[in-house]
């Protein structure tokens, strides 16, 4: 999920935002355009995200057993 | 008859994906060799003769042994900062009966969810204001805070498998419980230790987006870092000496997986029975 080498090396994001992951842009907006506020709401948004799948994937796991 | 064709087809499977996973080594090794026009001229064939200029002009123009130095300090002291808390930790939590114990173990836990992407700013911000940016110390107390979850949390699964009786005798003979710590239970403890050693190793040499946001110095540059500035510098006309910075960059990982291989897969599924 977190992937940032490959697109930072790879392609810069590129064409356009097309391979941005969710952390490049993060990247791109806090230290490119030195925007932190947005910077920190992306990354907020990212770990809500990040509990939410855990969660699903631990009750399908404990569904299982 | 069928499960012989199946284990045929399964057999090809395989072997493909091993030549596509060993291909761009191959590729790597053959770059190094080839001269800035051969390289186009014969992208995939071997080099006409192999001669040791690009390792030369690589060796001048890329600081290997500084960045090399870095990646080692990195390593090293996170490896020793770590481990040493983590261990004391998961005795704390493992084997003393305090008030917010199940807080603390699972306040660790939540380390293991949040990537350490995410909290990139609040890091850069605050190695900022304590005036530690552009210092050794700045990457490696992060590099340590986020080790140290899965570590606390492998040697709170191997304390928890020790018998009472090892404190018991220990308490018994006079020892003081720092005593029982790092004369008893830190030599036991010895396997998940080299465990979290390789683990936290690799991680660390590895790692890239830490040292790419808090590394803007050249001097405290580690390897991977450096490995991109060098490509950036260096444009993509010459990817001879590309190559051989490749080759020099991940040959001391070779060599430390040669060595220490059986180590390092055991390090790798003992994660897997965590829990």
């Amino acid at each position: 999920m977190s992937q940032f080498a490959h697109v930072r090396i790879m392609t810069s994001g590129g064409p356009g935002d097309a391979s941005r992951t969710v952390i490049y842009q993060l990247y791109y907006k806090a230290f490119s355009a030195s925007n932190y506020g947005q910077g920190c709401a992306i990354a907020i948004l990212f770990v809500i995200e990040c509990i939410i799948i855990t969660v699903f994937i631990n009750k399908f796991v404990a569904r299982k057993k | 008859m069928e499960t012989k064709t199946v284990n045929i087809l399964i057999k090809i499977i395989l072997i493909l994906l091993g030549v596509s996973f060993l291909f761009p080594l191959y590729w790597m090794i053959n770059l190094s060799f080839k001269t800035k026009s051969e390289v186009y001229d014969n992208p995939f064939g071997l080099p006409h003769q192999f001669n040791f200029t690009n390792y030369f002009d690589a060796l001048e123009k890329f600081n290997f042994l500084r960045y090399f130095t870095n990646s080692i300090i990195y390593s090293v002291s996170t490896i020793v900062i770590t481990v040493l808390i983590g261990s004391m930790f998961a005795y704390c939590i493992s084997r003393m009966t305090w008030k917010f114990k199940g807080f603390a173990l699972s306040y660790i836990a939540l380390g293991l969810i949040i990537p350490v992407q995410v909290v990139i700013i609040p890091i850069l911000t605050m190695t900022k204001a304590i005036g530690l940016k552009g210092t050794h110390l700045g990457l490696i107390l992060p590099y340590a805070a986020f080790s140290l979850s899965s570590c606390v949390l492998m040697f709170y699964a191997f304390f928890r498998n020790l018998p009472m009786e090892l404190e018991e005798a220990a308490c018994i003979d006079g020892c003081n419980i720092y005593q029982t710590f790092f004369r008893i239970m830190f030599p036991v403890i010895k396997p998940a230790i080299a465990t979290q050693c390789a683990l936290i190793f690799m991680n660390i040499y590895n790692e890239f987006f830490l040292a790419f946001i808090l590394g803007a110095d050249d001097k405290i540059r580690p390897l991977t870092v450096g490995l991109l500035n060098f490509f950036v510098s260096i444009g993509v006309s010459h990817w001879g000496q590309i190559g051989a910075a490749m080759i020099i960059t991940s040959l001391p990982t070779i060599i430390v997986y040669l060595i220490g291989n059986e180590q390092i897969e055991n390090a790798l599924t003992a994660g897997a029975i965590l829990k």
